[in-house]
């Protein structure tokens, strides 16, 4: 059984941060934004996401062992699992209903030393992904509309505009480190976070 | 990269994926009927495109399909569906509107504003409308039907079941199931039903239905390593599925054949709710 471990709301500087990628995505996708978005942190680890991650091969299982013991009996790890591209949110979630983002700071640590990354800037990349959701979600266009059907809309929908508003983002601001980490990231995931090629 | 494109590509996948005034379009069309309303004669429902057009003229109108109105134009998340003062075109208008959302999977909500109702001719139509929240304003009345004002969801029709996963289905085999709303199709037993559904879900996305050959089969099922797979080995008891490159394993009981069914309408997005089974 994994241990759950605690959530912390995010500090002045990171809300800072947010209140800014939010403001710089909605000006590219030429979206009114004024809603405020809750940000917070989680050390959470879910044990689905783990095998997720492992599959993937976004984390080595030796990683693991040491980032969560209590998780080193579990049997998939000893299994040789067909290999998949991730396909959810696990480095990060955006909720809807609570116009909250959540940044599993613990699984972004594990991807980060398993792919030799820098954790700031994968948390950053993540960031920029779940912010990329909410500026979706309820960015106001000319006629003032958002996205009410945002929760039932398609995932490969919500997951394209995400990743390509968020690649938009990094690359405007000039965040090269962070768009590697990008490129390196979307490697790992399946296809629904591999459709912005097509506006490159 | 080529943010004039995807601004675009995004406004279209909003706009055909719900995308409403604020939050409350609901809100603003029973403000509009209301208003309307009071400067309508019974004369004025002799001519319901005119009606339709008073309804949705100007700039804060959401995205919303009318019946009747001028041909063309995209499907919306919205159906107005305006009635004739004669009863003799209340059938006709209703199927007007049953075709709409057959062939407009995005609507998702239908209002009908009339000035009569007909209990006998909407059981005949009302399975089209099902998963759907459906309104209905009677003009002259006042009132929104359910008297609370509310919305109500189109009822299940006589015979068809939702699916349920804490249900008992020993001993009970499927006849007929239908999908989303779409056409009913027969099936004789679990596993047909299982090969048609994998079909149509093949048909709506095949990338996504081949990462399921990738997942286990626990908790379903302990002796099948998968469920489905493009080979039959490992499977167990593998069934060829009709008109698909894919194997299925079929040695579980029928409980757990539902669970698989919500399994696999999990993974396309489905609801449990979207399936409706006829049983026998």
């Amino acid at each position: 059984m994994i241990r759950n471990y605690g959530t912390r709301p995010a500090n002045q500087n990171e809300q800072n941060e947010l209140k800014g990628m939010l403001a710089d995505i909605a000006a590219i996708a030429k979206l009114g934004f004024s809603d405020k978005i809750n940000l917070e942190f989680s050390d959470e680890v879910v044990r689905r996401d783990i095998v997720e991650l492992m599959d993937a091969g976004l984390a080595k299982r030796g990683l693991i062992r040491e980032y969560i013991p209590e998780s080193s009996n579990w049997k998939e790890m000893q299994e040789d699992r067909p290999r998949k591209k991730a396909s959810t949110d696990i480095l990060g979630t955006y909720s809807p209903d609570s116009r909250t983002i959540r940044i599993y700071e613990r699984t972004c640590e594990i991807v980060a030393k398993s792919l030799e990354i820098s954790p700031d800037d994968l948390v950053k990349v993540v960031m920029a992904h779940e912010a990329a959701h909410a500026v979706t979600h309820l960015g106001r266009d000319d006629g003032g509309n958002i996205w009410v059907d945002f929760s039932n809309a398609d995932r490969n929908d919500l997951e394209k505009f995400a990743q390509s508003y968020s690649l938009s983002y990094l690359k405007n601001r000039g965040l090269r480190n962070q768009e590697d980490i990008f490129l390196i990231l979307s490697k790992h995931q399946s296809l629904a976070y591999n459709t912005w090629g097509e506006y490159l | 990269m080529n943010i004039d494109k995807l601004n675009e590509d995004f406004r279209i996948a909003r706009v055909r994926r719900g995308t409403y005034l604020g939050d409350s379009a609901s809100g603003w069309l029973i403000d509009r009927i209301e208003k309307t309303e009071k400067h309508l004669t019974p004369d004025d429902w002799s001519d319901p495109i005119r009606i339709g057009r008073l309804i949705t003229d100007g700039s804060d109108c959401p995205p919303m399909n009318v019946i009747p109105s001028d041909p063309g134009g995209a499907c919306q998340p919205r159906l107005l569906v305006i009635f004739d003062d004669k009863c003799c075109d209340f059938p006709s208008r209703l199927l007007e509107a049953a075709i709409h959302c057959i062939r407009c999977k995005e609507t998702k909500e239908v209002t009908f504003w009339t000035p009569i109702w007909n209990s006998l001719i909407w059981d005949r139509y009302k399975g089209h409308f099902i998963g759907r929240t459906v309104s209905v304003r009677l003009f002259g009345f006042g009132t929104m039907t359910p008297p609370s004002g509310g919305t109500m969801s189109a009822p299940t029709p006589s015979g068809w079941e939702r699916i349920d996963s804490g249900r008992q289905y020993t001993k009970r085999k499927p006849t007929e199931f239908r999908l989303g709303g779409g056409k009913p199709i027969l099936v004789k037993n679990w596993n047909q039903l299982m090969t048609e559904l994998c079909r149509i879900l093949h048909g709506s996305d095949s990338s996504k239905f081949f990462e399921l050959t990738r997942e286990g089969a626990k908790p379903i099922m302990r002796g099948s390593r998968y469920l489905i797979s493009d080979k039959a080995t490992g499977l167990a008891q593998p069934m060829a599925m009709d008109r698909l490159p894919f194997f299925m394993a079929t040695k579980f009981n029928s409980n757990n054949k539902v669970k698989l069914i919500i399994r696999l309408l999990e993974r396309f997005d489905y609801k449990e709710e979207d399936l409706l089974i006829e049983l026998r």
